[in-house]
């Protein structure tokens, strides 16, 4: 693939992922507009499940991440391909499709989401084509795509207990529920500022770590391609190839 | 590559970090992330764990000044673990070591005494309001992956070189030099494709020759070896 946006280059695990921190990193602004638009899309729902189910809410935001992770690999294919990708023109530029359902459901839980989603929705192979590519493209990556899921499990985890540890130490809310025997009211008042709380962390908890983990599960496809297909060998070759069809006539 | 358009005037991403030196040598640092820099603190903090444990079991049989001195390992180990490990032994705590980073300051020097005290003592800082999450949303925001305390301390984590595994030899053979000039980069490329042509399945490393079919007539497995005999005139082996 010829791209002037990154330098590519056959990379270890961990240095990877952090070209695909990079590359969300400068693209930041679009990855907000993108999170935003999806938990505009995503609100109706959100509080209507909430009446009925009080964290409901917080099962919706997250099973629906994967419709979040289209928009965001299609903002950074397109800014890799050279083409502007405001958040706009990546809506307008067809992201949906290619195992849309299946990411929302049973590819929902798999281990290697974030590094296999360009080949689901970039390659586009189908069936038993696409099985032989994914297994092809994850040899000898040592379960890196599963690794990067845990550890943004981790992560998630640390800046959303920041959130809730902060809103225990600012706002008038009582945790004296999540002591051992006690419960809480869900409808009460408080339970009501609890589940608006928990939303609110989940919601700034995703906006902060999805772009990231999308990246860096780009950042480890793009390396297996490097390392597997030599894709940042492939402009430098044709192009020494073309630039000597002409000669070797002469000769 | 210089385009005339104004978006496309940036420069690529890269994950290297070119410093020049007084003395105008250029040297490479590759700021390390926050996803390996977690493991390497999680096997720190199980050493750092282990340790103490032990000791509880050892003091435990000492009651009150056992108590006593606990505490006073338990403040040693706390605070000066890192500080320890990062002045004397390179940079690197045990855990950093494992993983391949250590810890330099930004200009690429060796970390002395007070940076690493600085660095040491603000993560709690960076620790707020838990689990790291400031130091976590701090390191997203910086080119450098420098958390609070990096930052005060002007230090940045990289990682130790290490050898790729890549690049390093041409199965022995024939050689012969390519029928045309080649630049310098375009000889770059040439014996990366080489060498890495023994790493690639088959099928691809002949999709690849065939790019170079004009110059060698050749193609598939036969262009492979054609590529393979250029690079090794190239590198100057039997010669």
């Amino acid at each position: 693939m010829k791209t002037d946006r990154i330098v590519m280059r056959p990379r270890s695990t961990a240095e990877a992922i952090d070209l695909g921190f990079a590359l969300v990193r400068a693209n930041y602004k679009t990855m907000l507009g993108l999170s935003l638009t999806w938990m505009l899309v995503l609100l109706p729902a959100v509080a209507a499940i909430t009446l009925w189910l009080p964290l409901g809410g917080l099962l919706l935001l997250w099973w629906f991440k994967p419709l979040l992770d289209r928009m965001l690999l299609q903002a950074l294919a397109l800014d890799l391909l050279g083409q502007k990708s405001g958040p706009l023109l990546t809506l307008r530029s067809r992201w949906l499709g290619n195992g849309m359902v299946a990411g929302l459901s049973f590819w929902r839980f798999h281990p290697a989401r974030s590094f296999l989603l360009p080949v689901w929705q970039l390659e586009g192979q189908r069936g038993k084509q696409r099985r032989r590519r994914q297994r092809s493209l994850s040899h000898g990556n040592g379960g890196s795509g599963f690794g990067l899921t845990l550890a943004f499990l981790g992560l998630e985890l640390a800046i959303l207990s920041g959130w809730l540890v902060l809103g225990n130490l600012l706002l008038p809310l009582d945790f004296s529920w999540l002591q051992w025997g006690s419960s809480l009211d869900w409808s009460s008042s408080q339970g009501r500022w609890l589940v608006a709380w928990f939303l609110g962390s989940y919601a700034l908890t995703v906006l902060l770590t999805e772009p990231f983990y999308l990246g860096a599960g780009l950042g480890l496809y793009l390396n297996q391609r490097c390392r597997l297909e030599c894709w940042d060998l492939e402009p430098d070759l044709a192009a020494l190839g073309q630039r000597h069809a002409g000669r070797r006539s002469l000769s | 590559m210089l385009a005339p358009n104004a978006l496309d005037t940036r420069c690529a991403l890269d994950t290297r970090c070119a410093l020049e030196t007084p003395d105008g040598v250029e040297l490479i640092l590759v700021p390390a992330g926050p996803v390996i820099r977690g493991v390497a603190w999680g096997i720190d903090a199980a050493i750092r764990g282990g340790i103490l444990v032990g000791l509880a079991t050892v003091l435990g049989l000492l009651e009150a000044v056992g108590m006593a001195i606990l505490l006073l390992a338990f403040f040693l180990i706390n605070w000066w673990y890192p500080v320890l490990f990062e002045v004397l032994s390179q940079g690197s705590t045990p855990g950093k070591k494992s993983v391949g980073l250590r810890v330099v300051m930004q200009d690429g020097a060796p970390i002395g005494w007070s940076a690493s005290i600085v660095r040491n003592l603000l993560r709690q800082v960076d620790f707020l309001p838990a689990l790291y999450a400031t130091g976590l949303v701090s390191m997203m925001c910086n080119r450098r992956f420098q958390r609070l305390g990096d930052l005060a301390a002007a230090t940045m984590v990289v990682y130790q070189d290490r050898q790729t595994g890549l690049g390093m030899n041409l199965p022995p053979g024939e050689s012969e030099r390519p029928p045309v000039p080649l630049r310098p980069a375009e000889q770059r490329a040439l014996l990366a494709f080489a060498e890495r042509s023994q790493g690639l399945n088959p099928e691809r490393a002949a999709e690849l020759a065939n790019l170079l079919e004009p110059i060698s007539g050749e193609t598939g497995a036969e262009g492979v070896e054609q590529a393979l005999r250029w690079a090794r005139a190239l590198r100057g082996e039997n010669q």
